[in-house]
């Protein structure tokens, strides 16, 4: 089943085309990640998927859920973190888990806080404010939160954007875990090691069109390059 | 309504871990009624010790009859008289300091107009300080009904009944009161009158911008986006943010009316005033009850408690326009402005002179109620305080349902207000 489906995807902020038609799906279990340089559309993409804006023009619908007349229904089965998220500094981590896990399951909350904390692995540190937490832990923390729940679809906007080469790999395992439990993951990153070594699929956008999509391999094959960074520069080079 | 329950219990741990929200809305209230009341005894004690215990200073240039009789007449009424020359002035630390003309005695023997110079010091301008404004004056009116009454008698006159032939009470009628005060009673009302705005202006100040920080920290610290994609309806999410203010609005009603029932139990209960009257220094301190029944003071706190509510509500709105908690803030500020100007509109015009169309829209603001519930307390028409429950519901649904609008729609996260500053831009360029 299409976990996401992306037809003709339109958004305009004013006069500025910040999407222009991009059409994409992602299949059910998979990882599918969107590349490209600043300002490219990405995250716009991934806003109108996770409900937060609506598109100009086009269809988006995930799980068959249309995301502007179903959004109640998306926001249940969704998962979004986005690029800069933060959390209630004046709420200590375990408090921040706990409250997001109750609006998902209401008195059934204990079994994703439990999870969360695991997947956070920021031991004694969880009972502390929010506030007093470094990027890296804070990042780990709001990635337990959207993975906690399972939701049939994550959406990780630059999930491991600023953080240090060992916090960034324990997330890399920590979404391939959690891939393999089900969970179909959608994500942005710039770091193209860290797609290559995630995605199924990727589809690379610049000034707000998909320029190419395939898997990694079919990727390198088709544009010609030793690695996804090259093909990432050559395609985007030549748009 | 569990989930409902569990964001506003994240909004009650946000809110009161924070330091700068126990501040605005509790702290404030708490420390700044005692201390008004405190104040004002204070000044109210000075003035009487500063007038029991004044000395007066005289330059005695007449050095004749009738200036040896002013300073006799000023002994005889139990002050103390010190005479200075004129070259003592600069140095002397005087309150009230008269200085009586070479040719006082000869102007008063040949029917001329005298002139007598008094020179008052106040240490700056206040309230307590504006009591001795008045000392000099009226010691020279008083000696001269004495002069007066010392001719009457010299000429076989009844001076006791020509000195007082009629009595005069001055009655004040107040139309906006709808009630009759007498002149000095009203005198010392308007000082409370008009600090009470002052203060609930402060106070609604702060909270507009707690309120306004409330949701422009959620931009600012970048909650906002995942909280409008978790499975929430948004319009609880619009009545979370609400019932925040509530919160809020709840701690600073009790802060307040701890303050107020402090304050006025600093006051004794009563409203005090100074007079000066008759010939002398005389202090008359006088009470004017206030009804603090139990169903006065329930309509004054629901009256406080819905202004604050439509507060926090405007600040909520304000908040929608910035993405920064600094910005909010600002545009709070600037909203703070106009309810500044309903202030000073009600302090400074009289508002029975307005038209009528002018005096509705006046009465449709919801702040002009909470502005003048002191001044309703002191003539009791607790009436107006049914009126401006009513005039604050009206306004409060108006503000909760454009809240409610503004957070189903995108624009939540998108609009945002700038102030491009081209002189700025200039100088740092």
């Amino acid at each position: 089943m299409e976990a996401v489906l992306v037809e003709n995807l339109v958004k305009k902020y004013g006069n500025f085309v910040a999407v222009n038609g991009i059409s994409f799906r992602v299949e059910e279990g998979r990882i599918y990640g969107l590349i490209g340089p600043n300002g490219a559309g990405k995250s716009t993409t991934l806003r109108i998927i996770a409900t937060l804006l609506k598109p100009t023009s086009g269809r988006v619908s995930v799980f068959g859920y249309d995301v502007v007349g179903e959004a109640d229904k998306v926001r249940r089965i969704i998962s979004y973190l986005p690029e800069e998220a933060g959390a209630y500094k004046h709420l200590t981590g375990y408090e921040y888990l706990e409250l997001m896990a109750k609006i998902y399951a209401g008195d059934g909350y204990r079994e994703y806080v439990e999870r969360g904390v695991e997947l956070a692995g920021l031991g004694g540190r969880i009972y502390s404010k929010i506030g007093e937490y470094s990027k890296g832990m804070l990042r780990r923390l709001l990635l337990a939160r959207a993975l906690m729940t399972l939701p049939k679809l994550a959406i990780l906007d630059e999930p491991t954007s600023g953080m240090d080469v060992v916090y960034a790999t324990e997330i890399r395992r920590m979404i391939k875990r959690i891939n393999q439990e089900g969970v179909t993951i959608l994500l942005s990153s710039h770091n193209m090691l860290e797609v290559e070594y995630l995605c199924d699929e990727i589809g690379i956008i610049s000034n707000g069109r998909l320029i190419a999509e395939g898997s990694p391999q079919e990727l390198k094959e088709r544009y010609g390059g030793e690695n996804l960074e090259e093909v990432f520069t050559n395609l985007v080079r030549s748009v | 309504m569990n989930l409902l329950w569990e964001l506003v219990k994240k909004e009650i741990k946000e809110t009161f871990r924070n330091p700068r929200y126990i501040v605005f809305t509790v702290l404030f209230p708490l420390i700044i009624f005692p201390a008004i009341g405190y104040l004002y005894n204070l000044g109210f004690q000075t003035a009487q010790e500063r007038i029991a215990t004044l000395t007066v200073y005289v330059v005695d240039l007449d050095q004749d009859e009738v200036s040896q009789k002013f300073i006799q007449y000023l002994r005889d009424r139990n002050i103390t008289v010190e005479l200075v020359e004129p070259d003592q002035i600069d140095v002397l630390d005087y309150v009230v300091l008269f200085i009586l003309p070479e040719n006082l005695t000869e102007s008063y023997l040949s029917g001329e107009r005298g002139s007598i110079e008094v020179k008052v010091r106040i240490g700056s301008v206040s309230f307590s300080s504006m009591g001795v404004l008045d000392i000099g004056n009226r010691l020279v009116a008083g000696f001269e009904a004495y002069l007066r009454r010392e001719a009457m008698i010299e000429a076989g006159l009844d001076a006791d009944f020509l000195n007082d032939i009629f009595s005069t009470d001055v009655y004040v009628r107040v139309e906006d009161w709808g009630m009759e005060l007498p002149s000095q009673q009203l005198a010392s009302l308007f000082i409370q009158i008009f600090i009470m705005p002052w203060v609930v202006f402060g106070l609604v100040v702060s909270i507009l911008q707690v309120s306004a920080a409330m949701l422009s920290e959620e931009k600012e610290y970048k909650t906002l986006e995942t909280l409008l994609t978790l499975p929430i309806d948004r319009k609880i999410l619009a009545l979370e943010k609400i019932m925040g203010s509530m919160i809020v609005a709840f701690a600073a009603t009790a802060a307040y009316a701890v303050g107020f029932l402090i304050y006025v139990a600093m006051l004794g209960f009563g409203t005090r005033f100074t007079v000066t009257s008759g010939e002398g220094l005389d202090i008359i301190e006088e009470s004017l009850s206030i009804s603090l029944r139990p169903e006065v003071l329930l309509l004054l706190t629901l009256l406080f408690f819905l202004t604050v509510l439509i507060t926090g509500g405007i600040g909520l709105l304000v908040s929608l326009f910035t993405q920064d908690t600094k910005t909010a803030e600002g545009v709070a500020a600037t909203v703070s402005m106009p309810i500044m100007m309903i202030i000073l509109l009600g302090a400074l015009i009289d508002l029975s002179l307005l038209p009528d169309y002018a005096r509705m829209i006046y009465f449709s603001i919801p702040y002009v109620y909470l502005m003048k519930s002191f001044e309703y307390l002191i003539i009791g028409r607790y009436e107006m305080y049914v009126v401006g429950i009513i005039v604050n519901i009206v306004w409060l649904v108006v503000v909760m349902v454009i809240l409610a609008r503004m957070f189903e729609s995108e624009r939540i996260l998108t609009m945002k207000i700038s102030f491009k500053l081209g002189v700025k831009r200039r100088l740092f360029s």
